[in-house]
């Protein structure tokens, strides 16, 4: 079992299924592929940490589940999370598509200052490509997401990907508040108080 | 002179110099040289010689290089003895020496309890005390927790290897030699296991000292509680002299049939700890009338044959407690054995009586290695810092914070947990009712429904995450919920091992919502409710069992709002299963006309969502089309009424 470290930041990787979702994650965390050979293990929880600006960032990579079946359990995994990886193959159209309403999702139920990344994967493939990179790229332009077309077989750009993303990200770890309570139980309640009538009052408004 | 090594505010300290000793059983730095005593009497070693002594620890530390993977899961292991034992969490925090920690939490406790406060309310409350009282003491609840179980720990394990090594050696040396070469061996034996240990000065100055340094000897090694010692001691000494020598021999014999059961010691350590503590309480009494006759008896004897006699019947009698442990698995064999039985015979019956009553305490067991590495994880790390007063400097570690985050809060729901847990089942018992008729009535689908290839799948690991599930409504804490969840994911990912395939968290989730509906627990929305809700959320929202907490979520979500489109079955297939031996049948067996039964079928045939609806939702349904029936043959009557006439 990996040991993950509680402050790392969530990424959820989401797309159609067959895209190659877990080949990413994996390529960027082992630096692994398995071709046809061996069998990727997914339904796994990924990490690895990034060194950008003087500070280790720490990933926690969510893999989902891509079958149109369980399309409907995917907020329960974005919940939280600090970047969503949208990912569609690049020699099928339909998973542009189911991209593109994966990112108006996102932008629906996302956090305010969520990162999305748009990925066209399995660029070494350009012979079949049915995508153009120009569609997409206009498309992230209008909508203000990273793009990248990446490769998992060749590793080709995930570094970069994930690299941005860190980059992207506010802040990273939160910051602990240095004047603490030790009156436990009353001041909670009275805290609870002041919330509620905080509502109280913003409902008058 | 005296030797007080422990001090009291950073035991982490104590247990580095032991560890040190033991690992160079020969080496001979002496105490004076760097102990400062204390107005009381007491010495404290200063902060200079920790840090020399740590340059020292480097070479133990070339000894055993750990990689960091392996640490981390030694801490999971020291974290996992915390938590998983109420009953030593809880002494704990009631004898807490320095902090007023247990006041506090009492104090939250009994405040919170008092309050009366809805579940709502208490979502809210819950977290946030125990996030106060755990940033207040996560500086020091880990190191003192660690002191309080490893030390002891070490101390009995040390004792025990040493004291087999000892005895081989005395073996060997009684069939070759006389009597006195082999007191003369013992002497340097016990020289050796005093160096080793710590806890008994150097003999060899003593015994050609005054008989006031024994008694000194023996105060110090009462005050280095080392308790047990001090009883066989002192209980050998009111036992007949004169036959000391006569049961070294024989006992040494003995030896040969006790290494199996000294070699079991190891794994009886826990149970060993409970006994000797134990021992000690109910022989107080009994140790202060020996000491004075201890000292009564050492002046009138030589020296070298008390320090001999005392210390093999020490190893005699320790060995005797071990027999005495193994006689409960195997009560007779050992009895005749034992020479000295008869004359420990209340001892014996303590220990039982002890044994019976701490059988529940403990019970994990753990090899010497491990017990080696636990003590090198704290000076191993490079953020533990000692001001001059050896309190720490640095702030915690985040993962030690975590950890005493884990501690507090696993305390505090073992107190407040079965509480709260009802009022989370009051509030989820009509969706639970529901999530059960529902799993119930698709009770008839099969893995190949769920597009999970039955050969791959392992009939032992799909009972044992049954088994898993089934434990979830049985343990307390949200912390022991969640340990039965991820154990359950765990074993669904084996059997994805299996796979000659690609696997996903598709396949997961087709699993484990599998065995959800083969086991069809109870409250099961309120057990997620709970974890969701009074577990850490920091764990829940990044770490490896957070997702496998959502997994585990989103297939009971899964099979809660299941509809046959998201399954590969037939839609007719699946509605003829689904209202098979239902409600449907017994409608259309109750209504009497062909009509009636002509619309009952087409009635639930169109509705597409049909298969979403409880039974008492179609039971409504069903009754209002009964109406409308009953209006429409109204409505005809009058029409052929109207004809007739």
């Amino acid at each position: 079992m990996t040991f993950v470290t509680p402050n790392a930041s969530k990424i959820v990787i989401l797309g159609d299924s067959g895209v190659g979702k877990t080949s990413l994650a994996l390529r960027f965390t082992h630096n692994e592929f398995h071709d046809l050979e061996l069998s990727t293990v997914g339904a796994k929880c990924f990490t690895k940490s990034v060194h950008v600006a003087d500070k280790d960032v720490h990933f926690s990579i969510w893999d989902t589940a891509g079958q149109e079946r369980f399309q409907s359990l995917a907020p329960i995994y974005y919940r939280n999370s600090r970047a969503a990886i949208i990912v569609y193959d690049i020699t099928q159209k339909k998973s542009f598509h189911e991209a593109e309403r994966w990112v108006d999702e996102m932008k629906r139920h996302g956090d305010e200052d969520l990162v999305i990344a748009l990925i066209g994967n399995k660029s070494d493939l350009n012979e079949y490509r049915e995508v153009k990179m120009k569609v997409a790229q206009e498309y992230a332009l209008k909508n203000n997401l990273i793009f990248l077309e990446t490769s998992a077989k060749t590793g080709e750009h995930v570094e970069d990907l994930f690299m941005k993303i860190a980059e992207m990200l506010p802040s990273v770890h939160a910051k602990i508040p240095e004047n603490l309570d030790h009156n436990f139980g009353i001041v909670s309640i009275s805290k609870l108080e002041e919330k509620e009538k905080r509502k109280e009052k913003k409902n008058c408004c | 002179m005296k030797v007080v090594f422990l001090n009291e505010q950073i035991p982490s300290c104590s247990i580095i110099i032991l560890s040190e000793s033991i690992k160079f059983p020969g080496c001979s730095w002496s105490r004076s040289e760097f102990s400062n005593s204390d107005s009381s009497g007491t010495e404290y070693i200063p902060k200079e010689i920790y840090h020399k002594h740590k340059s020292r620890h480097k070479l133990n530390r070339k000894l055993k290089i750990y990689s960091s993977s392996q640490k981390k899961q030694r801490y999971q292991k020291i974290k996992n003895i915390f938590i998983s034992n109420y009953q030593e969490l809880e002494n704990f925090l009631e004898d807490f020496p320095d902090s007023e920690l247990s006041s506090d939490l009492s104090f939250a406790i009994n405040n919170y309890l008092e309050k009366d406060v809805s579940l709502e309310e208490s979502e809210y409350l819950v977290n946030e005390i125990i996030e106060q009282v755990a940033r207040k003491y996560s500086n020091h609840i880990l190191f003192q927790k660690k002191e309080n179980i490893n030390l002891s720990f070490n101390l009995e394990t040390k004792f025990d290897l040493i004291q087999n090594q000892n005895q081989n050696q005395n073996q060997n040396q009684n069939q070759n030699q006389n009597q006195n070469q082999n007191q003369n061996q013992n002497q340097i034996q016990n020289q050796n296991q005093n160096q080793n240990q710590n806890k008994i000065q150097n003999q060899n100055q003593n015994q050609n000292e005054n008989q006031n340094q024994n008694q000194n000897q023996n105060q110090n090694q009462n005050q280095n509680q080392n308790q047990n010692e001090n009883q066989n001691q002192n209980q050998n000494q009111n036992q007949n002299q004169n036959q000391n020598q006569n049961q070294n021999q024989n006992q040494n014999q003995n030896q040969n049939q006790n290494q199996n059961q000294n070699q079991n010691q190891n794994q009886n350590l826990n149970q060993n700890l409970n006994q000797n503590q134990n021992q000690n309480q109910n022989q107080n009494q009994n140790q202060n009338q020996n000491q004075n006759q201890n000292q009564n008896q050492n002046q009138n004897q030589n020296q070298n044959q008390n320090q001999n006699q005392n210390q093999n019947q020490n190893e005699n009698q320790n060995q005797n407690q071990n027999q005495n442990q193994n006689q409960n698995q195997n009560e007779n064999q050992n009895q005749n054995q034992n020479q000295n039985q008869n004359q420990n015979q209340n001892q014996i019956q303590n220990q039982i009586e002890n044994q019976s009553s701490n059988t529940n305490s403990i019970t994990h067991s753990f090899t010497n290695e491990d017990l080696c590495d636990d003590l090198y994880y704290l000076d191993e790390d490079p953020n533990v810092n000692f001001d001059n007063n050896f309190n720490l400097i640095t702030p915690p570690k985040k993962e030690q914070s975590e950890m005493v985050y884990d501690i507090i809060e696993q305390y505090f729901m073992s107190r407040v947990g079965s509480c709260l847990f009802k009022l989370t089942c009051e509030k989820f018992l009509l969706q639970d009712k529901k999530f059960n008729e529902k799993i119930n009535r698709l009770s008839f689908l099969l893995p190949k429904h769920f597009g999970i290839k039955e050969e791959y799948l392992d009939e032992k690991k799909v009972e044992k995450i049954v088994q898993e599930i089934k434990k979830i409504n049985q343990s307390k804490t949200p912390q022991d919920k969640l340990e039965c969840i991820i154990e359950c994911c765990h074993q669904a990912q084996s059997i994805l091992n299996d796979y000659d395939e690609d696997t996903g968290v598709d396949d997961l989730l087709k699993i484990v919502a599998y065995s959800l509906l083969i086991t069809n627990p109870k409250n099961i929305q309120a057990n997620i409710y709970y974890i969701s809700k009074f577990r850490n959320s920091k764990i829940l929202f990044v770490t490896e069992s957070g997702y496998l907490f959502t997994t585990f979520v989103s297939s009971a979500n899964f099979l809660e709002g299941i509809t046959c489109n998201q399954l590969n079955i037939n839609q007719s297939e699946f509605q003829e299963k689904w209202w098979k031996g239902q409600d449907h049948q017994k409608y259309i067996n109750l209504s009497k006309n062909n009509l009636d039964k002509h619309f009952v079928n087409i009635l639930f045939m169109n509705l597409k969502s049909v298969e979403q609806l409880s039974f008492e939702e179609s039971k409504k349904l069903f009754k209002e089309y009964q109406k409308k029936i009953f209006e429409f043959n109204q409505i005809k009557k009058e029409i052929i009424m109207l004809n007739l006439k």
